[in-house]
Parts: C-alpha cells; structure tokens; sequence
C-alpha cells in the first residue's frame, strides 16, 4: 500500500471530468424535454436528477479511465 | 326571536352556501341542486323574526340522538317533545332536553297543536305511518332514510306530501355533502367524460349488532335484522349509494337483477349479509351494488366510472385516464433501461395483463370531510347537520324543497326493488305503478 497523490494538475482535470458529466445531463435534460414534450420548467425542477445522472457518469469515467490506464501501464511494461 | 340567539345556526348556515358558493357560482348551484337554494333575503327575515320552531323528535335510538346533537347547536329550535316506546332511549335523550315533554305513542305527539315539526328517526317498518300521520295533522316531517320498507307506502308517503302542502325531507345527507356536490358539479360538467358504468360498495366487518338487555328485547333493538322492520343492507346502507348514482347519472334505472345471502352472520337474522346487484340504466350503462359485512377491506365507496376518468366521492378524490406524465428525463433513463434490460417482444402489447396503474389522484376539494375508516361507528361531517339546518328553515317559511323528496323516494323505491329481485331471483323492471314524475321517468 501507498499513499495516492493527486497533483493540483490531476484535480483541475477531473474538475473538468465532472463538469463536463454534468453538462452533459443537463443537455440530456434538455433532449428529453424536446423529444417527449414535456414542461420547459423541468430545466429546473430536474435539477437534482442533473446532478445524480451527472455524477454517476463521472464514476462511469473514473471506472473507465481507470481500466483503461491499467490496461496501458500493463501494456507498457 | 332577537337576532343574535339566531346568529349561530344562521352564521354556520351562511359558512355552508359561501363555501359551496365558491365551488361553482351561486345561482348555477342553485339551479344544478335545487335543494341548496338558500333562504330569500324576506324569508331569512321571516326565520328571524319567527317564534322558535316546536320540533319533537319521535324515535330517540342511537340515529335520534345523533340529531338532538345537532338540534342543540341551532338556537332557532325548540325541541319541545320526544317519543319512544323504548324507556332508556327515550331517558337519554331527556337528559339532553330535561325540558321537552315525553311520551310513548307518537299520536300523543301529534296531537299537540303547537308542535309544528317531527323528526322521525324510529325503524323502517314506522316510518311511513308516522310520517303520514304527522303530514295528515299538519305538520312538517324530517324522517330518516329509507323512506319505508314497501314501494306501496313509499308512494303513500309521496302522495300525501304532495296532497299536504308541507315540507318532508328524508335524510339523504350526501345531498348536502359538499364534496359530494362539488363531485356532482364536475361529473356533469363532463370533467370524467361520458359515464361508462358506476361500482358502489358498502363492506365491514361486524355482525351489526346491537346488545339486548333482554331476549324479548331483541327485535326491538336489532330490527334492522327482521324483514318485518327494515330491508337490512338495502334499505340501510345502499339508499344512501342508489342515490348517489342515480344524482351522477340524473337518471333512474329501468331494471334490476342480483343475489342476496346469509354467508356469515348464521345468528337468527332474517335479512342478508351478503348481497350483490346490477342497476340498468336505459342507455345500458349498469350500476353495480355490492355490500358484505363480513369482510371490511374495500370499506365504502361509489366509484363513478367516465371515459376520462374516475370519481370517488366518499374518499373525496378523483383521478384522471391519463395520469400526469414522468418528468422528460425521467422517460428517457426509463426507456434507455427497457431498451437494454427487457426481452424482444414477439408480439404487441395487448397480450400484458391490464393491471391498475397507480393513480394517486387529486382532492375534489380542499378539507373535504372523509370519514376515517377506523369504525363503521360514528360519521364525519356528511352532510347530515346542513340537512337538519335546511328542514329547520323550509318548516319555517313553510317553503318545501324542490327535488329533494324526489330524490329520496327513487332510491328508497330502487333498494326494495333490489331486494324482490334477490328473493324472486329475477330481473325486475321499475313497476309503472311506482313511477313518480322526475328525471327520465317524468
């Protein structure tokens, strides 16, 4: 076991992994709104399911950026 | 009488039509539901300045003294005689009113020149003599539903109502339920569409006993048991739900058929504890009316069936075909999940069993008094004092109520229907003989 360190680099990038995840919900939102014409207001009223829906994608990326970076270092060695 | 002794009953009077006021416009209330036409300004006048109306109260049970509750609230009554042939009846209820006169036969009663009003609240069997009776003397009738355990004396009593000129109400407090009224006022307004059918429902779970001090008591205490006082669930419960459909539809049903049973309660009574009826109405809609008392999960209910949605006034909601759609996000991770997780359809999807859909509905209206549930014991506010308050008023004026008695009376008559067709095990069409002019019978 060791200690993991996380660079001031590594966390503005994953700060943008998590905006991004989230934009992406709220666009999704959007698209949902348009495709099953629902209420505009839901822009808002949605808001929590923006949120849970973007962090799950988040730990979607964590777990694939995660099995990728093994694969890479395991092809590496 | 000095107007403030007449402000509480007159104030709890004004509350009522404010309210109801409110749930669609005064004067389209009033022509909707006749029965709520409140007092003219001359006729409030009259009600205040008139002496105290002399109210006897014949019938002191369990029912009767449910009213003297309400009768002491109202400052413009004066109940000044009880009846009962039944001695620790009739000693409750003087304990109420150590003031009013008792007796035992309600011919005394009717004899006293200044009672101007009856209450009748004795079993079914007496209804029609004494409601007769009293009308024949002169005086204003309030009696309990059913109007009378035979079509023939239900029309006698319509007959001399209408011969006598004076006020008859007969408690069919939904009438003046105002959810009931507000339910009414949707359904015709087509808020549920085109009625399909109605399923009203009367279930609990007790032997509707009451206790006997004595054995030669018991069918004077439990004569809602003995065909010879009272039509039993008929005539008890499903008065109140044959009226209620007959309102949604504004209708009366042609025919009838059904089967009645003693299944559980095996004890000596005569009448069913189990019965199970179709109403047809002429443009083939049926009413289905189904009562068991030994089993209590469904409770009670008049479930009104529109092709665009669902009444349930005694709960006091409604709810819609369509229900509310899911939030757009919500559909999408919902048919994202059935695309990846269900099995390929063979078929289309009439093959999936049409199970209910949860539908939680919306409130009829706001406060809307239900009763709990708990207890088939005890009532909410149904109605039953605004009903009470209105008789007070019309004998009065002296003004009877339009539609009111009508009301009554088709019901009364469609439960006793029932009942011949339980016993002839056949379909009964609506005599002519008994048909009053109202509704499509006119």
């Amino acid at each position: 076991m060791k200690d993991i360190i996380l660079t001031v680099k590594q966390q503005k990038m994953e700060l943008r992994w998590f905006c991004a995840c989230i934009v992406v919900a709220f666009i999704l939102n959007l698209a949902s709104i348009i495709i099953y014409h629902t209420a505009w207001n839901e822009l808002w009223t949605q808001l929590i399911w923006v949120v849970v829906i973007g962090t799950g994608f988040y730990a979607l990326s964590v777990v694939v950026r995660l099995i990728i970076g093994g694969i890479c270092y395991f092809l590496k060695k | 009488m000095a107007n403030d002794t007449m402000e509480t009953g007159l104030l709890n009077r004004r509350d009522f039509f404010r309210n109801a006021g409110a749930l669609g416009g005064g004067s389209l209330l009033a022509t909707a539901f006749p029965w709520l036409q409140s007092c003219s300004a001359d006729e409030q006048k009259q009600i205040a300045e008139s002496d105290k109306l002399k109210l006897a109260v014949i019938g002191t049970g369990s029912r009767g003294q449910y009213h003297l509750q309400h009768l002491r609230k109202m400052p413009h009554v004066d109940v000044a005689a009880l009846c009962d042939n039944f001695e620790p009846h009739l000693k409750q209820a003087a304990a109420f009113y150590p003031q009013a006169t008792c007796y035992s036969d309600y011919r005394k009663v009717l004899e006293q020149k200044d009672i101007a009003a009856v209450l009748v609240a004795t079993p079914l069997n007496m209804h029609a003599p004494i409601t007769i009776d009293a009308l024949m003397t002169g005086k204003h009738v309030f009696c309990e539903k059913s109007m009378a355990l035979t079509p023939e004396d239900c029309l006698a009593m319509y007959t001399t109502y209408k011969n006598s000129g004076k006020v008859l109400y007969i408690g069919q407090q939904r009438l003046f339920d105002l959810k009931y009224i507000r339910a009414m006022e949707m359904i015709h307004s087509g808020t549920i569409g085109h009625i399909g059918g109605i399923r009203a429902y009367w279930f609990r779970n007790n032997d509707w006993r009451r206790p006997v001090p004595s054995p030669d008591l018991e069918r004077k205490i439990n004569w809602r048991l003995y065909k010879a006082f009272s039509g039993g669930l008929m005539t008890e419960l499903a008065t109140h739900q044959l009226q209620v459909g007959n309102w949604a539809m504004q209708m009366i049903p042609e025919t009838v058929m059904g089967y009645g049973d003693i299944v559980h309660w095996k004890d000596g009574r005569e009448v069913y504890d189990n019965v199970s009826l179709i109403y047809r109405f002429a443009n083939g809609v049926k009413m289905t009316y189904e009562s068991i008392i030994s089993n209590k999960f469904l409770g009670l209910e008049e479930e009104i069936l529109g092709s665009s949605g669902t009444m349930e006034p005694e709960k006091g909601k409604y709810y819609f075909e369509e229900a509310q759609p899911a939030p757009g996000i919500m559909q999408m991770i919902n048919q994202i999940e059935h695309s990846i997780f269900d099995n390929i359809a063979f078929a289309g999807p009439s093959w999936v069993p049409e199970t209910a859909t949860k539908n939680t509905g919306y409130f009829i209206m706001k406060n809307a008094a239900t009763h709990s549930g708990e207890s088939s014991v005890g009532f909410a506010d149904d109605g039953s004092e605004q009903l009470l308050i209105s008789f007070c008023e019309a004998a009065l004026t002296g003004r009877p109520i339009a539609r009111l008695v009508e009301e009554a009376y088709y019901s009364s008559v469609l439960g006793l229907l029932g009942i011949q067709a339980m016993e002839e095990q056949r379909i009964i069409p609506f005599p002519n003989e008994y048909k009053i002019p109202y509704l499509n019978f006119s």
